[in-house]
């Protein structure tokens, strides 16, 4: 657990079973656990790839409660596909990162 | 009527070359009912990092720098990847094309097949395995990583043809310092190459030959020598100098 000036900054690296790695980078906001900064990369496959920036952007500012339905929503929404990870995985990677932080 | 697609022999390059020649090509397929297969390989040695990974976790820059390896973004997907002794591939076609599947992993697939040819030709029994790699006892001996987009598919990938996972290991980053020798280890009983194989050097010319034929064979299509068009180097050298030779790209993750 990393904090200061309100801010708590976790990470994770998850590996999917039989798939690719998943490695996230976050900045908590607290008290209200709002998602300040984010960066999901690994050895995964999304297409289109350019999806996994517009995500990002998508999720700042979001309260951590949504986020999940919230990369569902994105995920349908574009018609992405995902290799080697699903979406459960990402949401799965961000809890991750999200439990380091203490919050 | 068996189709004809172009055969590319672009020799060595350096990494943000071959990125971007792969980039143009796909860029300018458009409306070509033909696709295009290209081999290269890598001078000065690479590390390619695919599109999502982070550099800075993945790469050693200051070692890359220092033993005068280039360091590039992949445009696809996948992991990290040491360029050496090896021969690269593309395979460029319409989206639309027939027996390319809207589902990627069919159609990794189907591209793959040229490589599993071409190995079997050289006396070694392989088989793609899911994601993205094709094994022969067991072990990795190729790598592939895919995109698509403006209506066409790139497919890229690695034939190995000697490997050293240990300078490998020196370019790339571990997560703990304690457990590198271990971890090459582990790496050394995954992965195997044309040569660990066969048990000799096998001259690059064999191995290409035996590809070029597995390809055609494997993806059902003849196979007629080219050379990019004077408009593919033109955007190659554009997309080198705005993309892959850039900081602002090799450095977006």
């Amino acid at each position: 657990m990393e904090q200061e000036n309100g801010i708590s900054k976790g990470s994770s690296v998850y590996k999917v079973p039989e798939g690719k790695l998943i490695k996230v980078w976050l900045e908590v906001e607290v008290p209200g656990n709002i998602l300040v900064d984010i960066k999901l990369t690994g050895d995964f496959f999304i297409h289109p790839e350019e999806w996994i920036a517009s995500l990002e952007n998508e999720l700042k500012g979001m309260s951590m409660d949504d986020i999940p339905g919230k990369i569902i929503e994105q995920a349908e929404k574009d018609d992405v596909q995902l290799v080697g990870i699903g979406t459960e995985d990402i949401i799965h990677a961000i809890k991750l990162a999200f439990e380091s932080t203490g919050s | 009527m068996t189709e004809t697609w172009r055969l590319l022999r672009t020799g060595a390059m350096d990494a943000a070359s071959n990125m971007a020649l792969d980039e143009a090509v796909l860029s300018l397929n458009k409306g070509k009912k033909e696709g295009t297969l290209r081999f290269y390989s890598w001078e000065p040695k690479a590390i390619s990092i695919g599109y999502f990974q982070g550099i800075n976790e993945e790469v050693d820059i200051r070692k890359c720098e220092e033993l005068g390896v280039d360091v590039v973004r992949r445009i696809t997907g996948g992991g990290a990847v040491y360029h050496d002794d090896e021969l690269t591939y593309s395979v460029i076609v319409d989206e639309r094309h027939p027996n390319i599947s809207n589902n990627i992993l069919e159609s990794y697939d189907y591209l793959c097949k040229g490589i599993v040819n071409g190995l079997e030709r050289l006396g070694i029994d392989s088989e793609f395995k899911p994601i993205n790699d094709i094994i022969t006892g067991g072990k990795k001996i190729s790598g592939n990583a895919q995109t698509r987009r403006m209506g066409s598919v790139l497919q890229h990938g690695t034939i190995l043809r000697t490997v050293d996972v240990r300078t490998m290991f020196d370019l790339l980053l571990v997560p703990d310092e304690k457990i590198r020798d271990k971890m090459i280890s582990a790496v050394e009983e995954r992965v195997t190459s044309i040569s660990d194989m066969l048990g000799e050097k096998v001259q690059d010319d064999r191995i290409l030959e035996a590809m070029v034929e597995g390809f055609s064979e494997g993806l059902g299509v003849k196979l007629e020598p080219g050379e990019p068009t004077s408009e593919e180097w033109e955007m190659m050298k554009t997309i080198r100098s705005e993309k892959y030779g850039t900081r602002e790209w090799n450095f977006k993750r």
